[in-house]
């Protein structure tokens, strides 16, 4: 039979750890934590433990101090002598008589996805490109901004796009 | 037929105050204000425009609709239903399995049962005898005092 604690991670109570944890399973601090924890399993806060950290995990408990912010996946509990100032957020939180906590709350099935962290960030005000005409429709516009200019008889009579015939090598008409 | 005593905490100034049992309301004997005694109960979906106050037990039924300014008892509140509100108690603060809380709350013992919503409030939950750390005095402060109204 598997021993139940094989999974679990134990930091003591005269340790100190600065960074990032991640682990499977289960977990325990009960000396000083600062830095971020990451997990799918389940996190004790032990009496004693001082935690400054971002901690993430499906379930947590906390008998000890904390501060900073707490996303429970699932289940979040404050025991008789936690300590926690930071938001929490999520699905099921157990406050014990004689916990403490400062804090904003969101609590309910829907509160844990996603977290701030995970949102995409949108900036304030969104980049409005010129707009461009579709192609071909600056095509269609008609032209009213050339003048109507009004060629007068005269200067049109006899003219001929037709080129003249020395300039096309060809042989001109001979006169008498 | 002797009347028995009853120990409130008046909400203005948080002084404890001997009050006869059957009164349902009185007048602190440190500040002199005038103090509601009553057990309220909130049935009904409405919009309450001022505060609720009371020395007892605010219970707010299921299938209510609040919303209100402030909500302000010294034993205890229950909520149960829709509320946007701020809470303020120096008992227990109960949301019940059908709760929809959004506002603030300030208590000395929070109790959330399974199925309750809180929409992101500011809650700060500080026992009444707590070692100096989590700002334990504020713990003691009226409701009223604390800056709730503000």
């Amino acid at each position: 039979m598997a021993d139940s604690r094989e999974n679990t991670t134990v930091l003591g109570p005269d340790a100190t750890f600065k960074g990032e944890m991640t682990f499977e399973g289960s977990a325990h601090i009960r000396g000083t934590f600062e830095g971020t924890v990451t997990s799918e399993g389940e996190l004790h806060v032990d009496g004693g433990a001082n935690v400054k950290a971002t901690v993430k995990a499906q379930t947590i408990s906390v008998d000890g101090k904390v501060e900073g912010d707490l996303n429970a996946g699932d289940r979040l509990e404050l025991l008789a002598r936690a300590e926690v100032k930071g938001d929490i957020i999520c699905k099921t939180l157990v406050v014990v008589q004689g916990a403490a906590f400062k804090g904003h709350v969101t609590v309910g099935p829907d509160a844990a996805t996603p977290t701030r962290a995970d949102k995409p960030v949108l900036s304030a005000k969104p980049t409005r490109l010129p707009r461009v005409k579709p192609e071909g429709e600056w095509m269609a516009d008609p032209v009213v901004a050339a003048p109507a200019v009004r060629v007068p008889e005269w200067a049109g009579q006899g003219a001929s796009t037709a080129k003249p015939a020395w300039m096309t090598g060809a042989e001109e008409p001979k006169s008498e | 037929m002797k009347n028995s005593l009853r120990e409130v905490v008046c909400y203005h100034c948080g002084t404890s105050v001997l009050v006869p049992g059957s009164a349902r309301s009185g007048s602190c004997a440190q500040c002199h204000q005038r103090i509601n005694l009553d057990d309220l109960v909130v049935e009904t979906a409405t919009t309450w425009p001022g505060p609720l106050f009371t020395c007892g037990r605010i219970v707010i039924r299921p299938r209510t609709r609040l919303s209100t300014r402030l909500i302000a008892a010294a034993e205890g509140i229950e909520v149960s239903g829709k509320v946007q509100s701020r809470l303020s108690c120096w008992g227990t603060v109960t949301l019940q399995e059908d709760a929809v809380f959004r506002g603030d709350c300030r208590a000395s013992a929070l109790v959330v049962r399974p199925g309750a919503v809180i929409e992101g409030g500011f809650f700060e939950i500080v026992p009444a005898r707590r070692a100096p750390g989590m700002a334990a005095g504020d713990a003691d402060a009226s409701p009223v005092e604390a800056g709730v109204l503000a």
